[in-house]
């Protein structure tokens, strides 16, 4: 107090000089809350500063490689075209493209180590005119490729997190039936801005003219037997008067020839969404991560600058009756405070590019590109701003309660002073600490709501990345019945002389077959769009989210995805176009299949056969096994029996793996996260306490509580409140929390997030919470060894 | 001859503040008998209270050593000293220093409860009985900030006293009391004395320090004189106030 006297008296000289020595005074003083406040801000703005830099240089750096690539408006697959049909000239003739350019490739399976390939790949032969980006080999860089040698191969860095690949390791494309393959060498990452994402199945792999000229060979030799086929992939940028890519492909169906050979097409926007997928989930959770945050920073702040100001009446008291003005005492907490927020704030900043780049690094082999890290000024600025007003008005609010102290007030101690004379809860001799630390929360309520709100929203997060992480499934289950059409523990489909019973029998050496079914995924059109069509021989086992499955043959499901793009419901009907004509269907239910981003939908077989043939290398021949754990010796089995002519696959995709590893990473990243946060609240939260109740310690002290009882009565006052706050989290999290999810999830096309945590996954969050705080609190209550007995000496 | 329970050894406290040292204990010898009233008095600045909470624990002395009933506890860890403050000594401070969130009632209790020395039942009913002792039943359940001065400090006293300890450490009990509540309160340390309680008391208040039978004076941080009275008696009051007080002009008090 003395201190501050003689700053005021130093700064009678002016007002400028009294603000600026009380501003130090302050800072002074108030060093270890404002070290908090600056830990928190700093956190706030470098979350903030790094999901907004990821976002927007992911977003405007694959747009700007579309373009320098020349991918245009819409790319087009096509395949089986005829050496006597030029689609490029048929599609330049209609007048309504400014360019053209073609890629030649192959689409083919393939297997690398040991995986075998979901979707097929797209061997696409290297044209240095392209300026394909080909990585150095720790990913760090770029270097320059003047060619491929025959036998090698450039695939995307998402290999890495989906295959395991390495410079060196084989990829071998499964080309045709009767052990036809054809082995590559991955000589290198490419960057590959349309497919390269480890969350889009199909993939482009880079190949010397030689090994495409031999492969086409093997297929045009092996004819019917080839898996194989040639194809190529046509980018087009449409002329200024075609006003979207869904006229543009309706135009050139309606004036070429394109329809009967076209595979697939996805239009610019529709590319730059399957590569941001992985981007606007993380993007999804960390807003709701920095949005919690911001609020504990309030919360922490509120409380801090009304302790504060509590603890200082004395002097605000003797400082107002010395001529100081409310708002000039206004002014210089808004001073200090903002400075520890402030340079928080900055160093965030600072350290946005940094921090992003390291991310961005690390996440090479998942999003397949090296996105710049250079800081989104235009979105971060605005973004940090905008925090920085909302804290000032905060702070300005908050330090309101200086208007309403008189001078004598103040000195007296007459205003902001709790007299804990609400005595709640019984004092127990029984559990003594207990009821203590009961005695002590419920005296001071005001003070350790916080503490329940801040555990409440942490364990809403906890809970919402635990509920996608149970969802997810250790093996991914939850993203294998989104993806997958139809449940099922293993598919097999058989290509040469062996029929599916044959696979069955040595299904049946492992364990029994409890269930089975048939799929087959041949390609459809509606109003020219491709989509994929899951046609199975059960219908009922279709996830149907609303109306009913497509028993009759003239009934077909649509994802809500398709149900939205054509404005169609139940009821509805829809022309389906598939190779052997059209037919129209009434739409009976809406079901959940996140395949291509929910472009796909459902029909019975028998509805099927009125527009596709038949082929038995069509169907899939899905099975429920007695002992599912067993599918991977099945598996060994099948392949070392057929080789070349099965396809096995269980209810998984290699991308899968990078999804759970991703999202076990985001797991560890946010308890990690909470405890930062829970210790630096424990500590802003508990200095402040312990300040305030050193005269009670002393006390207890001299009625021998030991510093350790006190520590812990200490944290036990922490962990009430958190436990409490931790119930209202897990309860509030079990009505909302999967609506909340399913909001993001629908931007990878999940539209049936529902997670079913069992109780101990339900509890962990809360109990994790909880725990930390007691433990947080009792590290911080480390202070109360030194609380001698001078506190209660009045010499 | 009384036997010696709380004995201090060349006991040396320094504080160091800003890096100037200052030396309030100067190499103390000092013993405390066995049912003793002992006072300590000394001008101020003189390090009474600075003795009692270092014979007691409350602080660590610089040099020397501090017996409690011949064992060592000068070096005892933290916990040691903590079990020693609930079970052996009681204190009583110059502000009443009772736990704001606690009625009277708790206050007393809690010390008990802490002490561990008698189930929660016996402290309970142990408090209810000093609650009676001390003429503050009817405020008992009263939140400290609602009774008066007098009534905080005769909780504060049962408070320090529900353990039965060996020794009552007092500085200063009646150093904010009007004359009344500080008659009151010698009364009870009287009473207490009489009872066969040891006690150490801190004043400079020579009305309050006639209660005792030994007086200690302290100056400059050295014990320099030691009187000795008999066993109080009201009666005798004035003139041991007289006998004190020449005592002590000798001392250049």
């Amino acid at each position: 107090m003395k201190e501050l006297i003689q700053v005021v008296e130093k700064g009678r000289k002016g007002n400028r000089m009294t603000k600026k020595v009380l501003f130090r005074a302050g800072v002074k003083q108030h060093k270890g809350i404002l070290t908090g406040i600056f830990l928190l801000n700093f956190m706030v703005v470098l979350s903030l500063g790094v999901l907004l830099t990821v976002w927007n240089n992911s977003n405007s750096y694959i747009r700007a490689e579309l373009e320098r690539l020349g991918y245009g408006d819409m790319t087009l697959w096509v395949h089986n075209v005829p050496d006597s049909v030029n689609i490029s000239d048929e599609i330049t003739d209609t007048g309504i493209v400014k360019d053209i350019t073609t890629d030649s490739l192959i689409f083919t399976d393939y297997e690398v180590n040991g995986n075998e390939s979901d979707s097929q790949g797209q061997l696409i032969v290297y044209d240095k005119r392209q300026q394909y980006r080909v990585f150095t080999d720790d990913l760090k860089g770029y270097r320059q490729v003047g060619g491929i040698a025959e036998g090698d191969a450039y695939v995307p860095a998402s290999f890495v997190s989906m295959y395991g690949a390495q410079v060196g390791d084989e990829l071998i494309c499964r080309v045709a039936r009767n052990g036809n393959e054809y082995p590559l060498t991955i000589r290198g990452f490419y960057e590959d801005p349309m497919m390269g994402s480890s969350m889009i199945g199909m993939k482009g792999i880079l190949i010397g003219s030689s090994d495409y000229e031999a492969i086409r060979q093997v297929i045009l030799r092996t004819g019917i037997d080839a898996l194989a086929e040639t194809g190529a992939m046509i980018h087009i940028t449409g002329k200024e008067e075609i006003a979207n890519s869904a006229e543009l492909l309706h135009t050139l169906e309606q004036n070429t020839s394109i329809s009967n050979y076209l595979k697939f097409s996805y239009s610019r926007e529709v590319i730059i969404g399957f590569m941001m997928v992985l981007q606007n989930v993380f993007r999804g959770i960390l807003f709701a991560f920095v949005a919690i945050l911001f609020v504990v920073v309030m919360i922490v702040l509120g409380h801090t600058i009304h302790s504060g100001i509590v603890a200082d009446y004395e002097q605000i008291g003797i400082l107002k009756t010395m001529g100081m003005k409310s708002s000039q005492l206004r002014q210089i907490q808004l001073m200090q405070y903002m400075t520890g927020a402030g340079c928080g704030m900055f160093l965030g900043v600072l350290l946005t590019a940094m921090v992003a780049k390291i991310f961005l690094q690390m996440t090479i082999t998942s999003t397949g590109l090296r996105i710049p890290a250079q800081v989104a000024w235009n979105q971060v600025l605005p973004a940090v701003c905008i925090i920085g007003v909302i804290l000032i008005g905060f702070i300005w609010v908050q330090t309101r309660t200086i208007l309403m102290v008189t001078p004598m007030q103040a000195i007296r101690r007459e205003v902001g002073t709790d007299t804990g004379s609400k005595m709640k809860g019984p004092i127990s001799g029984r559990q003594l600490l207990l009821s203590i630390a009961v005695r002590q929360v419920a005296s001071h309520v005001s003070k350790y709501i916080g503490i329940t709100v801040i555990a409440m929203l942490l364990v809403c997060f906890a809970q919402a990345v635990g509920r996608m992480s149970s969802w997810l499934g250790s093996d991914g289950k939850g993203m294998m019945d989104a993806f997958n059409p139809a449940d099922h523990d293993i598919g097999v489909q058989m290509f040469g002389v062996n029929t599916d019973e044959d696979a069955a029998q040595i299904i049946r050496t492992f364990t029994g077959i409890t269930e089975q079914y048939e799929l087959a995924m041949p390609d459809v059109t509606i109003a020219g769009t491709g989509y994929t069509a899951n046609v199975i021989t059960e219908p009922q086992r279709f996830h149907i989210l609303e109306g009913q499955t497509s028993k009759n043959d003239d009934e077909i499901v649509i994802t809500e995805f398709i149900a939205a793009d054509y404005g169609v419901g139940i009821g509805d009907t829809l022309t389906v176009t598939g190779d052997l004509g059209s037919a129209a269907y009434r739409i009976s239910g809406i079901y959940s299949c996140a395949n291509d981003m929910g472009a796909n939908l459902g029909m019975s077989k028998a509805g099927y056969l009125r527009i596709g043939k038949d082929d038995a290398r069509l169907w899939c021949h899905h099975y429920f096994l007695e002992d599912a754990s067993l599918k991977y010796e099945i598996t060994n089995a099948l392949e070392q029996t057929f080789g070349g002519d099965v396809h096995v696959h269980e209810n998984t995709w290699p991308g899968l793996f990078g999804i759970i590893a991703a999202m076990k990473l985001l797991f560890v990243v946010m308890y990690i996260a909470i405890t930062a946060f829970v210790l630096i609240v424990t500590i802003l939260t508990g200095s402040r306490l312990l300040k305030d109740e050193q005269k009670d310690i002393g006390i207890y002290k001299a009625l021998g509580m030991s510093s350790g009882q006190l520590r812990i009565t200490f944290a036990l006052r922490f962990t009430m409140m958190a436990a409490v706050g931790s119930i209202l989290g897990t309860v509030v999290s079990a009505g909302c929390a999967d609506l909340l999810i399913s909001m993001i999830m629908k931007i990878e096309g999940i539209s049936n997030f529902a997670a079913h945590p069992t109780l101990l996954e339900s509890l962990l969050p809360g109990c994790f919470v909880t725990l930390l705080f007691f433990v947080c609190a009792y590290a911080a209550g480390h202070k109360i060894r030194s609380v001698g007995s001078n506190v209660l000496i009045s010499e | 001859m009384s036997q010696v329970i709380l004995e201090g050894k060349q006991v040396g406290k320094t504080f160091t503040r800003n890096h100037q040292t200052t030396e309030v204990l100067k190499q103390v010898d000092i013993q405390i008998f066995d049912k003793d009233f002992t006072v300590i008095m000394g001008s101020s600045g003189a390090g009474k209270s600075t003795l009692l909470y270092t014979l007691s624990g409350m602080d660590v002395c610089s040099s020397g050593q501090i017996q409690y009933r011949g064992k060592d506890v000068s070096n005892l860890r933290e916990k040691e000293q903590a079990e020693l403050r609930a079970r052996a000594y009681g204190f009583v401070f110059q502000q009443t220093h009772l736990v704001g969130n606690l009625s009277l009632r708790e206050n007393i209790a809690v010390s008990g409860y802490i002490a561990g020395k008698h189930s929660p039942k016996e402290i309970d009913e142990r408090a209810e009985a000093l609650l009676e002792r001390m003429k503050i039943a009817h405020v008992a359940d009263h939140a400290v900030s609602q009774v008066s001065g007098g009534e905080a400090q005769r909780a504060a006293i049962a408070r320090a006293i529900i353990a039965e300890p060996d020794i009552l450490f007092a500085d200063e009990p009646t150093g904010a009391l009007n004359r009344a509540g500080s008659e009151n309160v010698l009364d009870i340390f009287t009473e207490l004395h009489q009872a066969g309680q040891s006690i150490v008391m801190v004043t400079h208040d020579v009305h309050a320090a006639i209660r005792a039978n030994r007086i200690l004076y302290l100056d400059d941080g050295r014990l320099v004189g030691e009187y000795t009275f008999n066993p109080y008696s009201p009666k005798e009051g004035r003139a041991r106030e007289d006998a004190l007080n020449a005592w002590l002009l000798q001392l250049h008090w």
